[in-house]
């Protein structure tokens, strides 16, 4: 039996080629296309798994978007939707909850087209800037969401994608370099605070690494993470004043810190108290303006 | 009577591949919930189990819920420093993450020795049992499988159901008490001070005297 990979396309009028010779879901080959399909899956599946996990809480999140691609919508189309292939992937191992295709679907697929790289947590960049698109008053603005989404979305990254490269790691530009540099800003400006981090052992990678990776989305809620994106945005030197913000962050909270034990400490850093996030910008911008 | 039970203090690492389950255990276990989707884990978590042991120790327990993306790999040697026991975890319903399993172990065995040389108490966490597969192989080979690989135990967990955790936990506690046991006797042993050279500490580069 002869099968295209992914479709069956004996209703498309595609002629029944002979394959087997060249090419078979076997086929070890990097150029197999059975062999590239199989591990695009691989990649779907990781992505539809991102995107499922993404703002679990929300409702936003969870329910199909007003302006769904209507090419992939259409059922006289032959786009196999992307959705639909992880299902199958997946052989019902998991149960896709069909209310929510609409917007995971999209977003499957901006994904995919995006250069999804693999890089675990891109998601949740995506997330507050789709959120700020798809919410906009204006219904023009918000029916093309997706596509602003993916326009700022290639900008950021070409400006941040360092953090998310492993081999860059312990460079001048990579992630564990930035950990540091909150820790050494941390001693230039609250040397009693640096030290009792340093004495209890507590290092940078412990907390830090999601706050820079992510630019701060996972420790506070929504509205309050686009609050600080657009301070941080519209920073000349962006992920310079990223560092002073957690700089800030530790500062507000030097008596706590400075009274607790390790485990006390780490769950303050971990699950950051203060939710007035002015209060967090107006301290880095001090911070800020004494340097 | 508080006043005679004493306190323990150790640090446990939750590994394994993305999505197995590492945040719901814990979850499950520390605050009795569990949620269909969490938010992925980046970097680490962290969370505190306290423990009442017999009749009067405690047992505080700080879990380390390690991010399963190979893209922390870096990052794992300081998030595994000074750890005492850890959780391997994979998921019954992908044999991938099964056979991703010793790439855990030898990672972390890498990484981590206890002072005699030996690995940390680890056990195998097979979770997700709820959902009926069986397991990769039966339980006479996984018990083959622990001995050969190096862990203490196996047991199939449900973070969904609350299957096993409490019991996986308590075994882990065990264990590494064992352990600790094992090295203050050895330390006893051994409180006669014999220089010699440590073939093992050689490469460590500030010992270059001994060279």
């Amino acid at each position: 039996m002869i099968i295209q990979p992914g479709i069956a396309k004996a209703n498309l009028g595609l002629s029944r080629e002979d394959v087997t010779m060249e090419d078979h879901p076997l086929n070890p080959n990097p150029e197999s296309r059975w062999n590239t399909y199989f591990k695009d899956n691989e990649i779907l599946l990781q992505i539809d798994k991102d995107v499922r996990r993404l703002y679990p809480d929300m409702a936003f999140f969870q329910r199909p978007t007003d302006y769904p691609c209507q090419l992939i919508l259409d059922p006289q189309n032959d786009y196999e939707t992307l959705r639909r292939r992880v299902e199958q992937t997946t052989l019902k191992a998991q149960t896709v909850n069909r209310n929510r295709s609409g917007v995971t679907n999209v977003s499957v697929n901006f994904f995919f087209h995006t250069l999804y790289l693999g890089k675990h947590g891109m998601n949740e960049i995506v997330g507050p800037i789709y959120y700020t698109f798809a919410t906009d008053p204006n219904s023009q603005w918000k029916e093309h969401a997706e596509a602003d989404t993916f326009f700022c979305f290639t900008n950021l990254m070409s400006e941040n994608r360092d953090n998310f490269i492993k081999s860059l790691d312990d460079s001048q530009c990579g992630i564990t370099y930035k950990m540091e540099s909150v820790y050494s800003m941390l001693k230039e400006k609250d040397q009693e605070l640096y030290f009792k981090l340093l004495e209890q052992n507590i290092k940078p990678q412990y907390f830090t690494f999601r706050w820079l990776t992510l630019l701060l989305s996972q420790e506070f809620l929504l509205p309050d993470v686009i609050r600080i994106w657009d301070t941080l945005f519209s920073d000349q030197d962006r992920f310079h004043f990223l560092i002073l913000v957690c700089c800030a962050m530790l500062i507000l909270i030097r008596e706590n810190l400075l009274a607790g034990d390790f485990t006390v400490n780490m769950r303050l850093l971990q699950d950051y108290p203060i939710s007035d996030v002015h209060t967090i910008l107006t301290k880095a911008k001090e911070l800020q303006d004494n340097s | 009577m508080a006043s005679a039970g004493k306190e323990h203090l150790y640090k446990v690492l939750v590994i394994g591949d993305l999505g197995v389950g590492k945040t719901s255990i814990i979850r499950r276990y520390v605050h009795h919930t569990y949620s269909h989707n969490y938010r992925a884990t980046i970097g680490v978590d962290f969370a505190l189990k306290v423990l009442r042991w017999g009749a009067d120790d405690t047992v505080r327990l700080q879990l380390w819920d390690i991010a399963g993306q190979e893209r922390f790999g870096n990052m794992t040697r300081v998030y595994y420093r000074e750890a005492t026991g850890a959780f391997i975890v994979f998921d019954m319903t992908r044999p991938s993450t099964f056979e991703a399993v010793l790439k855990w172990k030898a990672d972390l065995d890498s990484k981590l020795m206890l002072a005699d040389g030996r690995g940390i108490a680890t056990v195998l966490l097979a979770n997700k049992c709820e959902q009926g597969h069986p397991l990769p192989a039966n339980g006479l080979k996984m018990e083959q499988f622990c001995k050969e690989h190096g862990f203490a135990g196996c047991f199939e967990t449900s973070a969904k159901d609350n299957l096993n955790i409490d019991e996986a936990a308590n075994f882990l506690v065990t264990q590494i008490m064992a352990s600790e046991h094992a090295l203050l006797r050895r330390a006893a042993a051994t409180d006669t001070v014999t220089p010699q050279l440590d073939r093992r500490r050689r490469s460590d580069g500030c010992v270059g005297c001994l060279k």
